[in-house]
């Protein structure tokens, strides 16, 4: 099954390109189309769902968007990807991000819609590189040694007036 | 008592900024989850509604809180204003009632507000860059850059070079 994600904002090119590309394969593909307006009718699709890693996990190919969360998600499972920078989005940054992610042979960076149907082929054989992503390696260690000063840990004196601040707080059960 | 104890008897207690289910929210997870040491976290999320109103890390939640973003896609200049106000108000109260030792956001505007109010309460702060965020920073991390609210920021460079 070959699962498609667009992430939380509209990726209308991406779903047209492989619903079109749907006609071409029996294998099956669902495509997660978050409020695009294009509605696929040669594959199966849905909105948006809580249970998302469940779809990730029957995949054999998974083609999402170039966000973090979808990216780094997938990563961790091991299942090859092909993604797609959305040029809807502020700066064009999943560009950056993916090109940088391609170099280290992480996913493979669909740069232009028509190669998608190639690139699908090409998939096969790609060996998606799956140890741990130790991106964040200097904040963890910055966060473990973070010494907790008793003097600091002392409220300043207007902390308690600053508590009775009239802000309304949502508090919520997770 | 050696260092190792000391941590385990005191936990450190992190406000955690830019949750809702997206980039941010996931990137925040990850750094968390590797962290060894016990954490008490104090967790805002945001968004319309909050955003996703999920956690998967192992650490104790001491306390969540949801908030509305104070500049969501399609807002005008004049209700982020407003929402930026009304957020700095709720992270003085979030707070000055939890005290944590460190607020730690990721990529999101709401850090602005509690870095902010987190100057006044002598709290210190992280920033983390989105790591999508390559060869610049956001608007965000240009501002906190700029006003130098946060103790530290951590940006695409600081892993870039591994």
């Amino acid at each position: 099954m070959i699962f498609v994600t667009v992430g939380s904002f509209e990726f209308d090119e991406l779903a047209r390109k492989m619903d079109e590309l749907a006609l071409k394969t029996t294998e099956e593909i669902i495509i997660q189309i978050a409020n695009g307006s294009y509605v696929p009718i040669n594959c199966k699709y849905f909105k948006t769902t809580n249970t998302i890693k469940d779809y990730y996990e029957k995949a054999d190919l998974i083609i999402s968007h170039g966000g973090t969360g979808t990216v780094l998600e997938v990563l961790e499972l091991g299942t090859p990807l092909i993604s797609l920078a959305n040029p809807s989005l502020k700066d064009n940054h999943q560009h950056e991000f993916l090109e940088l992610m391609e170099s280290r042979n992480f996913l493979i960076y669909c740069r232009n819609l028509d190669d998608l149907g190639n690139l699908i082929l090409e998939k096969r054989s790609f060996k998606t590189r799956t140890n741990k992503i130790d991106f964040y390696a200097k904040i963890v260690h910055d966060i473990e040694s973070f010494k907790i000063s008793q003097s600091t840990k002392k409220a300043p004196f207007h902390a308690k007036i600053l508590s009775r601040v009239p802000a309304k707080l949502k508090k919520i059960q997770i | 008592m050696d260092s190792n104890n000391q941590r385990a008897a005191n936990p450190l207690s992190i406000c955690v900024i830019g949750l809702g289910g997206g980039g941010y929210h996931a990137e925040a997870e990850r750094i968390l989850s590797a962290v060894n040491r016990p954490l008490n976290l104090i967790l805002i999320f945001a968004g319309p509604d909050g955003g996703i109103l999920k956690w998967s890390g192992k650490q104790r939640i001491v306390s969540s809180y949801k908030v509305r973003s104070p500049m969501l896609i399609g807002d005008s200049y004049l209700r982020g204003f407003f929402g930026m106000i009304n957020n700095f108000y709720q992270a003085l109260k979030i707070l000055s009632i939890h005290q944590p030792d460190l607020i730690l956001g990721v990529g999101s505007i709401q850090s602005l507000p509690f870095f902010i109010a987190g100057k006044l309460l002598r709290v210190r702060s992280f920033y983390v860059e989105s790591i999508t965020r390559i060869s610049s920073l956001s608007t965000t991390g240009k501002a906190i850059s700029r006003i130098g609210l946060a103790d530290e920021i951590y940006t695409a460079q600081s892993w870039n070079t591994q």
